[in-house]
Formats: structure tokens, sequence, C-alpha cells
């Protein structure tokens, strides 16, 4: 049974080389690509049903025991992440299938894609603090290549700023690792969390968790870290934006409070106030962003920063209520964000731009998309029930709960703002008419159509299933919290097998 | 009653179906069918309801937040619910003949239905957060309705405008009922009953009833939030009457009334929401003189009449809140009468300037008769119930001054709406753009219904009303009343008054040409709306500012705040935190090491300022092999090799690099060069001081140990080092092999850029 954690990392690399060597057979890479993503898929959740009913599975990586070997472990976190993840990869590899140029699938798309998630999935499952960051480094160089490949000179601009900011984080990251590994003698995240409660608090461990608070802020793309997303997030093909946008930001998110529930947890509450001062900042500059832009994914890309700060805010609370809204909002942020970015990408295809004042009358023509819109982006925004009321709202009552009034106000405040800027795109290019200089003919077949929109609609759906049984996701991210705040599972989980 | 709400929902989601197999009069007529049912279903409950006993129902959502389907059917629920199922079967029957030309019909119905379940769940609703997303989703609905002539900018605007309003009137409403929740722990609004102490005391229910309060009154249109509704009107008329006569204008209505028992506990709560009904019906009244079409006249007529309702709610009197059920009732009433019989007078004239039309009623008797009877209510005369309204709310208001004079401008201006709404456009001398006739069958029929219903309850208040109108009381006030409708109370102050109040509403119908071209100083900012506009276009300067110069395209810049804040916040609890204590510098370093650090210094500031790029190349490769060399003096021969190895492969790629890139050029300012080379340098010392505190910590590991112990006889390697990277942790070598594998994908990839670009 074990083994079945180590699938999600390598089943994509067996899928990547394959695809390698069949860089030529376009249709053969497209097949591989999609039984992956389905194989993911089902593996996913498999484990997810595991872990929620019996127990966190553990797998000694070469049969070296924690702490020395590495260990991939899957939690209830860590699976919800897998699934919510595979299932939007799932949906972006569907919508793949007719909407990438040939010359990218000839220059390893799809090895590409396959890399980068098995650096996502891997970053998930490790255990080993030291392992997170070589998956960081497989995701940053597949993403990295992945915004260049295919690409004008004018693409290039918006990688190199996302590699070189980046790999500042990736500096801080390691040099992060080395300085604790200098301290604890171990770099297996459970070890670590034995070995620093058992410690004296230490000035020392609080310098070093606040680079880890950089390295993944950059990641996570908070303020006033963020720069490199609205720099490149728009530039590559949609399909590559709508994976970047739901997942590796929230690879971030996912270290930032796996390394502050487990592995930081003497210090919280100036970590805790750090954290909150910088959520409210990320919420509103995010959505300021957002709302001086005028194409669709440059809005959408600035939109990422602003939730993030809604879930770094419930990781900021720092109550069970928070975290489980930060849960909450994660989950449902991946779907709805990926889920905006493919809507955006069907607009183009029937209108061909992304520039709100070249766009108009899609609604009139596609009013199905319009609804398709509506479902996310209203979800996005908060309207109930929607996905993202019940995170907004989990988050706001935590706030409120502890007297935290200011910071949700904010929270509040980046709503409307958020409505704003999606009614925004509604209005340009849903309801206006499109100027008659920007009309043009294109020709979509139906086929190609109906397999955009397939994808589409089954994220569409499962946002709605999320606010229609808000009561089971509600509780099923309370357990998902339970296992963070108290981590005794966890670390039994893994280390147990050194007593054996 | 969910599942009256949930019909209305999914035949909204069917409509659009419905409508591609059917004509626009055949889909209205079959969706009419559900509102019509759920009107039959809530009469049915009605006596149950009104026995004093509520009919309650309970279905678990999201149980863990509290967050439940609690529906509620007293009073107060009655009434409201059959004004929405009522009048919307009469909306959906008018509208499938008015929008017959019209396009997109079958997304009309769907929003129409959708919005009638979800204003449904407002009024059913007995838990605040389920009250609070059925009024998300009339918010939303009513902007898709306001919106549904969308190719035009003004619609837009105005359903955008609505839409922020009332949502940040929304939010605020949240943050209220969070702020209840959080003093009373309870969402259900019956259970607050047990609350009245916490709510009159507690220092944190003022600011709960104030955010509760803007909700109320940015949904009803209240002072200054006022101006979106006559915006509104861009909707096509049914929509208008439906939403402004019974619906999502009263729904602010509705939660005041419904949360006055309880929250009235708070002297804020009637103290603001009198002062706002006040200036409200009085500042909307004096704007409805200045219009000239036909719904204008109607929405800030409609806007006077909520500051009325909202006003009668802040007396909290005993008289009042009986007032407020019966006025509400006719309100609606003639309201939606009114905005149907304008909508068939635009649809037969193509006009709605009631200067340019009149004496329609010979041309369209039915819809003038109804027109007329809706006046008359509208204006307060024997025997519409519209007369029994007026004279109650004479009676709650005389024992103020203020609030009575008040109370009869705003009535004279209203009867004078009235004349101008109702009258003029049917008698009087024939005028109209063009040909007119009677509109089909199914246009009159509403307003129809409406005007008899308005005589019916004014001539027969007990029998219609009266149970209704006591169960309101008992709803708004707690108590229980034996009060009794009657539509004549006799020569008293307050008819005497009402005479008097028609007599000058007449004066004002005769004096309209004057009021009309009197010219009033346009002074923008005493508008609310003009506010708007500013805080909109301020938000949008301000969120361009602040992106110009937080995204503003340099690296350069990405850079320093970036480290600056990165290293900031450590540093900052690194040198407080006095993390330099038990520094341990240990042995003093050999020649060897000290002469290699010399080097290294040197050829870091020989970098720094060479001025070719060639040069910094080079001395990159010294410094490389100086820490090289470092190695070998530690211990570590094979590192050493291969350090020397990657060096030299780096520096010979580079220089082949180097050769094909432009000229070196220095573009910085020299002030610049200085703010960043100093804060490298503090960065260096930084994380150099931190490195010595960390290496100072005494580690007890055991890795080493094992590694050591075990790197031989479980993994059969002799080289501890070799075993680490190919076993021990062999998963971050196959990471850092793919990593590899991707980056010369990469190269592959930009070198076809290269070759395209250079094509």
């Amino acid at each position: 049974m074990d083994f079945l954690i180590s699938l999600p990392v390598i089943l994509p690399l067996f899928s990547a080389i394959l695809c390698v060597f069949l860089r030529d057979y376009v249709k053969a890479q497209k097949t591989i690509n999609f039984v992956t993503a389905s194989l993911l898929l089902v593996i996913s959740f498999t484990i997810g049903h595991f872990v929620y009913h019996d127990d966190i599975i553990v797998l000694n990586s070469g049969n070296w025991s924690a702490p020395f070997g590495i260990v991939l472990v899957a939690d209830l976190f860590a699976s919800s992440m897998l699934m919510v993840s595979n299932l939007v990869y799932f949906a972006v590899v569907f919508y793949t299938l007719n909407n990438i140029d040939k010359e990218r699938e000839k220059l390893y798309f799809y090895p590409l894609l396959n890399t980068l998630m098995m650096g996502v999935n891997g970053a998930f499952l490790t255990g080993d603090i030291f392992n997170l960051y070589v998956w960081f480094e497989v995701m940053l160089i597949s993403s990295f290549v992945l915004i260049t490949i295919g690409g004008e000179k004018s693409q290039l601009e918006g990688a190199i700023k996302y590699v070189t900011l980046n790999l500042i984080s990736s500096f801080f990251f390691l040099t992060g690792v080395g300085f604790l590994y200098g301290l604890t003698g171990t770099l297996n995240m459970a070890d670590l969390s034995v070995q620093i409660s058992n410690s004296e608090p230490s000035v020392l461990i609080d310098t070093v968790s606040l680079l880890f608070l950089a390295a993944f802020g950059i990641k996570s793309a908070v303020f006033p870290l963020f720069f490199w997303l609205p720099a490149s997030y728009h530039t590559p093909p949609v399909v590559v934006s709508a994976i970047f946008a739901g997942l590796l930001t929230k690879v971030g998110v996912y270290s930032l409070i796996r390394v502050f529930t487990l592995i930081f947890t003497q210090n919280t509450s100036f970590t805790s106030d750090i954290l909150v001062v910088i959520a409210g900042f990320t919420m509103i500059t995010g959505v300021l962003g957002a709302a001086a832009q005028n194409d669709i994914r440059r809005i959408l890309s600035f939109h990422i920063v602003s939730q993030i700060g809604y879930m770094i805010m419930g990781l900021g609370l720092n109550t069970a209520l928070a975290l489980t809204g930060s849960i909450f909002y994660i989950l449902h942020h991946i779907i709805v964000k990926t889920n905006l970015f493919l809507v955006g990408g069907l607009v183009d295809k029937v209108k061909g731009s992304f520039a709100l004042p070249k766009l108009g009358g899609v609604y009139k023509a596609y009013p199905f998309f319009g609804v398709l819109f509506l479902i996310s982006a209203l979800s996005l925004a908060g309207i109930p029930p929607l996905s993202g009321f019940w995170a907004k709202f989990t988050i706001a009552k935590a706030g409120v709960d502890i007297s935290a009034y200011f910071i949700v106000g904010v929270a509040l405040l980046t709503g409307i703002l958020t409505l704003f800027s999606m009614m925004k795109i509604w209005n340009e290019a849903f309801w206006k008419e499109q100027p008659a200089d920007c009309v043009q003919v294109i020709k979509v077949t139906k086929k190609d159509l109906v397999l955009s929109v397939l994808p589409v609609v089954l994220l569409a759906s499962v946002t709605v299933l999320i606010g229609v049984f808000a009561g089971s996701v509600f509780e099923y991210a309370e357990k998902v919290t339970a296992g963070l705040t108290d981590s005794t599972n966890y670390i039994n989980a893994v280390l147990r097998r050194i007593s054996e | 009653m969910l599942v009256s709400v949930l019909a209305g929902f999914a035949s909204g989601a069917l409509a659009p179906l419905i409508r591609k197999y059917f004509s626009v009069q055949v889909t209205g007529l079959i969706l009419a069918i559900i509102p019509a049912s759920i009107f039959i279903y809530l009469s049915s409950l009605a006596g149950t309801a009104l026995s004093g006993t509520p009919v309650i129902e309970k279905v678990n959502w999201v149980p863990a937040l509290g967050i439940n389907f609690e529906f509620y059917l007293d009073g107060l629920s009655l009434m409201m619910s059959m004004l929405i199922s009522g009048i919307g079967t009469l909306i959906f029957l008018y509208s499938s003949s008015y929008l017959a030309k019209y396009e997109d019909t079958g997304k009309f119905f769907a929003y129409l239905s959708m919005f009638m379940a979800a204003m449904l769940g407002v009024v059913l609703s007995s838990n605040l957060m389920t009250l609070f997303i059925f009024w998300e989703l009339t918010s939303l609905t009513s902007f898709l309705l306001i919106g549904f002539k969308h190719k035009y900018e003004k619609s837009r605007y105005s359903a955008l405008q609505a839409l922020l309003v009332t949502g940040t009137g929304g939010i605020a409403f949240l943050a209220g009922i969070l702020i209840l929740y959080s003093i009373t722990g309870t969402y259900s609004i019956p259970e607050l009953a047990g609350f009245k102490d916490v709510i009159a005391r507690d220092e944190l229910a003022i600011p709960a009833v104030i955010l509760i309060l803007l909700g109320a009154f940015t949904k009803s249109a209240q002072f200054p939030f006022h101006f979106w509704l006559p915006n509104a009107m861009e909707a096509p008329t049914p929509v208008s009457a439906y939403l402004h006569s019974a619906t999502m204008v009263k729904a602010g209505i509705f939660l005041m009334a419904r949360l006055n028992p309880y929250l009235s506990a708070n002297f804020v709560w009637s103290e603001v929401i009198t002062y706002t009904g006040l200036v409200t019906m009085i500042f909307a009244a004096l704007i409805s003189l200045k219009q000239n079409d036909l719904k204008k006249i109607l929405a800030y007529t409609t806007v006077s009449v909520l500051g009325i309702l909202t006003f009668l709610i802040g007396l909290n009197s005993d008289y009042s809140l009986k007032t407020l059920g019966v006025f509400l009732l006719a309100h609606s009433l003639y309201k939606a009468a009114l905005f149907l019989t304008s909508g068939s007078v635009d649809y037969a004239t193509g006009s709605r300037d009631p200067f340019k039309l009149g004496g329609l009623l010979k041309k369209m008797p039915a819809t003038g008769t109804a027109a007329l009877i809706s006046a008359v209510s509208m204006i307060g005369i024997l025997p519409a119930f519209g007369f029994i309204a007026k004279e109650m709310f004479y009676t709650s208001v005389t024992f103020n001054n203020l609030f009575m004079t008040t109370g009869f401008l705003t009535a004279v201006i209203l009867t004078y709406a009235a004349l101008m709404a109702g009258v003029k456009p049917f008698l009087g001398k024939f005028q109209s753009p063009k040909e007119t006739s009677e509109t089909p069958v199914l246009m009159w029929i509403g307003p129809g219904v409406l005007a008899t219903l308005s005589l019916l309850f004014g001539l027969f208040p007990e029998i219609f009303a009266g149970g209704l109108i006591r169960d309101n009381y008992k709803a708004l006030s707690g108590l229980s009343t034996s009060y009794i409708l009657k539509l004549w109370h006799g020569v008293n102050f307050e008819l005497i008054l009402s005479l008097i109040t028609i007599l000058c509403g007449i004066g004002l119908y005769l004096l309209r040409n004057k009021i009309f071209n009197m010219k009033i100083p346009d002074i923008k900012f005493i508008k609310p709306s003009f506010y708007y506009d500013v805080l909109f276009n301020g938000v949008l300067t301000v969120s361009k500012l602040q992106t110009k110069f937080l995204q503003n395209g340099s690296l350069r810049y990405y850079f320093v705040i970036i480290i600056l804040f990165s290293l900031g916040l450590p540093a900052f609890v690194f040198f407080t935190g006095e993390g330099y204590k038990n520094v341990y510098l240990g042995e003093i370093p050999g020649i060897y090491e000290i002469v290699l650090g010399i080097i290294v210094l040197i050829s870091v500031i020989v970098a720094v300022s060479a001025k070719s790029r060639f040069l910094v190349i080079a001395i990159l490769g010294v410094i490389g092999y100086m820490i090289s060399l470092l190695y070998i003096l530690l211990g570590a021969p094979d590192l050493a090799m291969t350090q020397f190895a990657v060096e030299t492969l780096t520096v010979v790629l580079f220089v082949l690099v180097i050769y094909k890139l432009p000229k070196f050029l220095t573009i910085s300012a020299v002030k610049h060069r200085i703010r960043d080379s100093l804060i490298a340098i503090s960065s260096g010392v930084f994380i150099t001081l931190l490195m010595i505190s960390v290496y100072s910590v005494e580690m007890k590991s055991e890795m080493k140990e094992y590694f050591g112990d075990n790197s031989y006889i479980l993994a059969n390697g002799r080289n501890i080092v070799n075993v680490i990277l190919v076993d021990f942790r062999a998963l971050d070598t196959l990471g850092e092999i793919t990593v590899l594998g991707i980056a010369a994908a990469g190269v592959f990839g930009l070198m076809k850029v290269l070759k395209k670009d250079s094509k």
C-alpha cells in the first residue's frame, strides 16, 4: 500500500521520459499525457480515500527509515492538496488536447507539464525539508522553461524576471535549510519538529524561520515579494498560465502552513503578527493592482496575489477555525483560479483577444461561457453560496472571534473590490458589444468547442458542489486542521519506524 | 418552504430551455405557474401562520458553522412572501406580452425566476446567515435584470452601480451579523429574544447595529445610498415594477422590521432609523418634482415611501408599527400597478413623458382605469386602501411637529406625483406622440387585478388584511393586539390634514409647468451619486498609481525590495534578540586560509567594479578555484575536484557566450550604485554573522554517525558522500537530475526562439 504514494512523483517522471523519446509523435505524447493525468487523478483520490479512512501513509524511500533517509508522507493536508491539484491538472490536460500549438508540442511541452506535476506532487508529499527544496527546483525549472518555449523574444522578459526573483527564493530557502541543519542536525521535518520543541526557544531558530518565511513568501507571491507573478503570468499560453495560477503559489502557501504548524511553533505570536500584516497588504495591493488592468489574464494574475492574502491571513490569525478557513480557501482557490484562466482561454478562442477594450459580445454569442465565467468569478468574489463564500466567511468569522476587526474589514473590502474587477470583465467582455473594428472572423469547430468547454464545466461543477455540500467540505477541512494543530500523529507516523 | 425557494431557482435554470421550444407568451405563462403555485401554497399555510404559532421548517446545511436553512412563516413573512409570489405571477403574465419584441427572453425569465426565489428566501429565513445568502443572491440577480439591455453603456453602468452599492451594504451586513454572533452566539433570529440585555449593553452591539443597518439602508435605497434606485430604471419596466414595488427594495424594510423587536433594545437602532427615514422621505420627494419621466417619478416616490416605511419602524410606537404593515401593503399594490401602467403607456405611445401625454383613457380604458384607481390609492382618497394607510401615518406622526411637517410635505408631493404618473396621461386633452390603442390583455390584467385589490382592501380592510396586520404588528413589536382595521375613522384632525394635503397636491399639479421649468442650480457635490463616481474613479486612480509604483517593471527595484524585506525581518529578530551573543569564533585560521580569504575578497571587489564581462567571468573563475583549494585544505579532495571541473567548464562556456552578447553598458546612476552596494554589503555581513552564530551552536546529530556506520555495511559503499547521494538520499538526486534534463530541454527550446527571430 505504501508504495502508492510514490506514484504521484514517479508516474509523471516516467511519462515525461517516454514523451521525450516520442518527441516527433505528438499524438502518442498526447495520449500518454492524458492517460498519466487520468491515472494521477485516480491515484490521488485513492490516496485521499485511504488517508481519510485509515491513517497517515508513510513511505521510506530506498527503505532508509526516518530521519536518515527521505520519507514521503501523505497526511490529510498533503492528500487534500494532492487531490485538488491533480483534479485541476486533469482538467488542464483535457483542455490542452485541443489548445496547444504544434510548435510547443514538439518542444517538450508534455514532458515539461509532467515534470511540473512531479515537482508539485513531490512538494506536497515529502517529509524532508531538503527534499522539499529539490521539488521546488524541479517546479521552478519546469515552469521557467514552460514560460519560455515556443515564444517570442518579448516573452523572455517576463521569464527572466520570473526566474531571477524565484532564484532569490531558492537562495533563502537553501540558506535556511543549511542553518536549520546546523542548529538541529536533521532534515526530516517530523524530527525537526521534535528537536525544536524539545530545545529551549532560540533567537537563531526564530531568525531562520523568517528566512523560510521569505523564501516561501516569494513563492506564494505575498506583498512585497510578488513582483515576479504579475510580470510573467500573462505571457505564456493560457493552459500554462492556468496550471501556474492554480498550483505554483499554492505550493508556497502549503509549505508556509506546513513549516509554521509543524516546525516553527515556538514563537508563534511574533510570526503571526507579521503574517497578518503581510496578509492585509497582500489582499489590498493585489486587488488594486487588478483594478488597474485591462487584460483578462493580467486582472486574473493580480487577483492571485490578492487571494493569497486570505490564505496567509488564516495562517496568521493562528486559530483552528482560521486555519480551517485557509485550507478551505486553498482547496477552493486552486479550482476556481485555474478555471477562470481556462474561461479566459475560451474567450480568446472565440474572440481572438484577452484585451477588454477589444472584446465584447461573448455572452450574446456563447451564453454558456457566461454561466461558466459567472460561477467561477462570483465564487472568487465570495458570493454565496459558491465555494469562495464559505472560505471567506470562515476566515472572516475566525477574525471576528479573536476581535481582529481591522483585518476582517480589509478582507471584506477586498471582497467587494474583487467583485468589481470580476464584473468589469463581465461588463466588457461578455455584455458589451464588441467594437466593430475588433471583430475577427474566427472559425471554431464544434468538436473543438466541446472538448475545450468540458474541462471548464468539470471544474465549475466542482465549485458549485463545494458550495452546495459546504457542510461536508467544511468538516473535512476541520479534520485537516486538526492534523496540523496537533502534529503528534504526523510525528509518530513518520518516526515510529525507528523504534521498530 | 425550502421546496418553494428551490422550485424558483430550478424554474429559472429551465427557463432558457423552455423558451427554446415555446414562444415568449407561452414561456411566460408556463413559468407563471411557479409563483402562482407558491402563492396558493402560502395561502394554504396562512391559517396556521396567523394563528399565533409560526410555521417552522429546518434543513441542515453547514451545521458546524451554525448555518442552516431555517424558515419561519408568521404574519410578516407571510405578507412579504405573498406579495412576492402574487405580484410575481402578474409580472410574469405582463412580461410575456410586454417582451414580445425583446431578444434573450429566455434569460430574462431565468433571472426573474431566480430573483423571485432569492427574494422568497430572504423573507422566509429565520437564520441570519441564510437570510444573508439569499440577500446577496437578490443583489446578484437584480444586477442581471437591471443590466438586461446590456448593449447600452448606461444599463451596464446602472447595473454595476446597483451591485456595488448593495454589495458593499451586503458586506457591512455580514460584518454586522458576525459581530452580533460574537456577542449572542446565535444566527437564529427568534433566539435573539433571549439576548435583549446583551444587545442593549454590550459595547459591540452598537457597531453591529450600525453595520446591519448599512445593509438595510443600501438595499432599501435610503439617503444617502438612494441614487442607485432611479438609475436602476434602465431595466425593462416589468422588472422595475417588480424590484421597486414589492421586492428588492422592500428587503431592507423587511430586515429592519424582522429585527426590530430584538435590536430596538439598543438605543442606536431606532434613532438612526427614524432620522434616516425622515431625511429620505422628503429628500426623494423633492427630487421627484423635477422629473419628466413616468418611471423616474415613480422611482423617486418609491424612495420617498421607503423613507416613510423606515421612519415608521424607527418610531417604534404602538401605532406606527401597525401603520407599517398597512402602508407597505398599500404601496406594493398601487406602486406595482402604476409601474406596469406606465410600461403599458410607453408600449402603446412610445413615450414616458407625462408632459407629452394626456387623455389616453379613451384609447386604453382598462389600463387607464387601473392607473386611475391606483393613483387614487397613492394619493390616499376614500375608499382606496391608500387612504387608510395615510390616515394611520398621520396619526403616527401628530405627536411631533417636525415629523408632522415633514410627513405632510412629503404627502403633498406624493399626491402631485400620483397625479402626474397616474392621472395626467389618462385624463384631459388627448396627447400622444403616435396613434395608440389598448394593450394586449395580459398587460392590463396585472394592473387591473392590483387596482381591484387596492379598492377591495380599502372597502373591506378587516376581511382582507386585518389578521395579517395584527400578526405583522406582533412580529414587529413582540406584542399581541386586537386592533381592528377600519376605513372610516370619522371626521378628525387626520382627515382634515388629509384633505389639505390633497388640495395642496392639486395646487402643485396645476403649477407643474412652472415647477418643472424652475431653474435650480445644479450643485453636484450635494448629490450622493457624485460621491459614488468620485469614489469609483478614486479607487481606479489609486490602483493605477499604486501599480505604477509597485509593479514598475524594473528588475533592479524588485531585487532591492525583496532583499530588504526578506533579510530585514530576520536581521531585526537576530539583532534585537542578540542572536550573536554566544558566538564562538573558533581557532585562528592558518596562513593558507588567510591568504585564500584575501584573494577572494580582492577578487570580489575587482569583479564588482569591472567594466568588461570577460574580466568578471575570469575573476569569478578565480573565486571558484580559491574555494576549491579551501576544500582541499579541509580534507575533501573529491569535492574539490568536482568544483574545479565545474568552474573550468563554466568559465569556458561563459567565454563562448560572451562573444555573442552586446556591449557592456553601465546605465545606473552613481547614487543607485552606492545604495545597492550598501544593501549588498549589509546583507552579506548579516548572513555571515548568522552563519557564524549558527556554527557556534554545538550540533548533536545522529546523521554523521549513522551514515558513517552504515554506508559500507548496509549500502555497500565506501565513499560516504557518494552513498548519501545515490542511496540514502537518492530521491534528491533523482530530482536534481530531472532539473538538469529539463534545463537541457529549455536550452533546446530557447535556441529555437533565437532561430525564429533571426529568420
